[in-house]
């Protein structure tokens, strides 16, 4: 069994859909506007925030009324993966989601919460409230998009995405379903700004190095399971987890390995790598964001030959081209999501 | 959905309002089930809640950062599991074993050490990550008991600890896992407190489910862990199985962000899935441990469902004795039916009396006994969100 990915849509710093990402992977990006969480009085931080006003033009207002940025964020990027699937009557009805956070609504929950639990609010607002729960954005998803198959909400912060990759090429294996809309969110918030200024966070440690600043977006993908393999629609090939202080070590692949700055001296000098983390920023689930360049490259020989090595012959193209989207935690914690162009 | 070959439950955890273990909160639900009181924790709060007593939770550690609450609960059940199940820590060690937790507040608590800083009230000195590490339970697990396989925290509201049961029987079948620590966790905590009064889902008395005069639902706190086991690993140690999961569906109603579908759509689906998974029928089902909230639409959409499905199945809910637990909820009602198997006999639903004329079918007068060896755990979430757990009595039965 494979598991195909049909199409892919995203929202983040960069803009919105895949055109939008390959043609930021193309040119240099702009440096990243200041930006700073509207509640808070600490001085701004560069952050690569996410517009969502696409949105509008795909789903009556009046429907987006109570859906704050965080689900807008997901809604966005899932309706753009099926836009880009050519899934324009929407997908079948007993399709899985998985969505995968690494702080949840967490600039919601953050209003509601006080410091003191004693001071909480008698009056809470049950909108804010609805809004604030984890799954959330998969409830607004699975309602607007007729998702009545599975739905899961994942929060176990980096590595939140290669296990809601896992768990969707099991519901496929399993027969639980045929189809799953598999994604991550994550929105700015007071700790992501915290995070930013304080430089103790692997979120924001390339930014304080003066690299990547924080970010925020979303980035969906259908996948399906299929046994024919096929160029047009590239598949996942493996969901690798491991942890550095048991030795386990992502493997060595035949193309390219995505990640953020600070994994350079893991993977060492035998891995390929590149890093689109400027596009995007930092956060906790920008992994996601890694599929869809990583899903770009495959799609876009040219895209790929400019990230690889040049000989005197052009590039060199494997046959069939495997790249692997890292993320490591803070606690060692390890996972390689690998994404190849031929099932075979 | 194709069928699926059974994991075994060898060892089950529970500490909740009713009980600081698995077999004293059967004994609560079986005879004296506790009733509800104000939050002590929220001085001018009303609504009655079940909270578990201070002097039932281990305590917080010395680390930095300290075990919140949840993560108190969580280690609690984990560690009357693993006896339960006679792991060792050495002989976890050698084995790939992974954590599946599901819970409510997960990140939501994370966040007060950083509001406490944003005040000036003290300074944790947590960065977002440590803070996240603090409250996530599936994490705090895998590090307190050293085990090497994944782990993965479950945030899908009421039905969090009911999917993680379910996808860790995935994990074993994969054979990703030797074993796998699976359950549910949550604590009180005041934005949900006060959330379920703003949506006029809290009891201002104690609840009552399926009753006529049933009013909302009382929160509680808690946390239920089982540990989950291949064929291969089971019998190399030689080890019996208290049960069996033999299904897992989940579906979504993709009706409302709060409210259950009111014809039941998504549970139908997910009903369906865990039977088919088990190669079951509803003609095979012993009991059911209802959701049973004790709120007006739940009630009647299970009640519903219940008449129309498993008509003269027994079924109950066991939240008038814990109060709903959130994403514990689903963890502690399947080691209650699991115990249940094990005791041939159901709890009576607390605090119904009064049947409710408008609905079709009616909690199980009890404690009631149970013919059969097939019992059913299902879990109605925030998000629209059904997952429902077959469950098999083990060989011995």
């Amino acid at each position: 069994m494979k598991a195909h990915i049909r199409g892919a849509g995203l929202v983040g710093g960069f803009g919105s859909g895949m055109a939008a990402l390959e043609a930021a992977i193309r040119r240099q990006p702009e440096p990243p506007p200041a930006a700073s969480d509207l509640s808070s009085r600490a001085p701004a931080v560069p952050a690569l925030a996410a517009q969502t006003c696409l949105l509008d033009r795909l789903i009556p207002p009046r429907t987006l009324r109570r859906v704050d940025h965080y689900a807008r964020m997901a809604l966005l990027a899932s309706h753009l993966a099926l836009e880009d699937a050519d899934m324009g009557s929407g997908l079948p009805e007993t399709a899985g989601l998985v969505v995968a956070t690494g702080m949840g609504p967490t600039a919601n929950t953050l209003d509601l919460q006080p410091a003191d639990a004693t001071e909480a609010d008698l009056a809470l607002s049950p909108i804010l409230f609805s809004n604030s729960v984890h799954n959330a954005a998969a409830a607004d998803i699975s309602m607007m998009l007729k998702i009545r198959g599975p739905c899961l909400s994942i929060n176990q912060y980096e590595m939140s995405v290669p296990l809601a990759f896992q768990t969707a090429i099991d519901w496929l294996e399993e027969g639980r379903t045929e189809t799953v809309l598999v994604g991550s969110v994550d929105c700015f918030s007071k700790a992501l700004h915290e995070a930013a200024q304080s430089g103790r966070d692997s979120a924001s440690a390339d930014s304080i190095q003066g690299v990547d600043p924080v970010g925020e977006g979303s980035a969906f993908f259908i996948l399906a399971r299929s046994e024919t393999p096929g160029a047009r629609c590239p598949y996942v090939q493996h969901v690798h987890m491991g942890t550095t202080s048991r030795s386990d070590a992502p493997p060595v692949l035949n193309t390219l390995v995505l990640h953020n700055r600070r994994n350079a001296d893991f993977l060492g000098r035998s891995h390929l790598h590149a890093c689109f983390a400027h596009l995007y920023g930092a956060f906790p689930t920008s992994m996601g964001m890694d599929v869809a360049a990583a899903l770009a490259l495959l799609r876009t020989e040219q895209l790929l030959s400019m990230c690889l090595p040049q000989s005197e012959g052009g590039p060199m193209l494997p046959e069939n081209p495997r790249i692997g989207c890292l993320k490591r935690g803070e606690t060692g914690d390890w996972g390689m999501i690998v994404v190849g162009r031929d099932g075979r | 959905m194709n069928r699926q070959p059974p994991v075994a439950i060898t060892g089950m955890g529970c500490i909740c309002a009713a009980g600081r273990n698995l077999p004293d909160c059967m004994q609560a639900l079986f005879t004296r089930p506790p009733a509800p009181a104000p939050p002590r924790s929220l001085p001018a709060a009303q609504h009655p809640v079940f909270e578990v007593p201070d002097r039932f939770l281990p305590p917080p550690g010395s680390r930095h950062p300290p075990m919140v609450r949840a993560v108190r609960l969580a280690v609690a059940a984990a560690e009357e599991s693993l006896a339960d199940a006679d792991w060792t820590p050495a002989a976890l060690r050698r084995k790939r074993v992974g954590v599946v937790i599901g819970t409510n507040v997960a990140s939501g608590v994370s966040n007060r050490a950083l509001q406490r800083e944003l005040a000036g009230i003290d300074a944790s000195g947590l960065s977002p990550a440590e803070r996240f590490r603090t409250v996530n339970p599936a994490q705090w697990l895998a590090r307190h008991f050293d085990l090497s396989g994944p782990h993965m925290t479950v945030v899908n509201a009421c039905s969090a600890g009911s999917d993680a049961i379910g996808l860790a029987g995935t994990w074993i079948r994969s054979g990703r896992c030797d074993a796998v620590l699976a359950g549910g966790a949550d604590a009180l905590y005041e934005v949900t407190y006060y959330g379920f009064i703003a949506l006029l889902n809290s009891d201002t008395e104690a609840c009552k489910p399926f009753d006529a005069r049933r009013n909302g639902l009382n929160l509680g706190e808690g946390a239920a862990m089982m540990v989950l086991e291949s064929e291969a690993v089971r019998r190399g140690r030689g080890r019996r199985a208290r049960a069996f999961l033999s299904g897992y569906g989940t579906a979504s109603d993709a009706y409302h962000l709060t409210a259950p579908h009111p014809e039941g759509n998504g549970l139908r689906v997910a009903v369906r899935d865990a039977l088919a998974a088990a190669g079951a029928s509803p003609a095979d089902v012993a009991f059911i441990n209802a959701h049973g909230t004790g709120t007006r639409e739940n009630d009647r959409v299970e009640s519903l469902f219940f008449h129309e499905v498993f008509p003269g199945v027994p079924f109950g809910s066991t939240k008038g004795g814990t109060g709903h637990t959130l994403g514990a909820a689903g963890a502690i009602e399947a080691a209650f039916t699991i115990a249940s198997l094990e005791h041939r006999k159901m709890p009576a639903t607390a605090g119904f009396e009064a049947p409710d004329p408008e609905l079709p079918a009616h909690p199980a007068e009890g404690p009631a006994a149970i013919r059969g060896t097939t019992a059913l755990s299902q879990t109605l979430a925030f998000g629209g969100n059904n997952s429902v757990l077959v469950f098999s009595a083990g060989p011995d039965l």
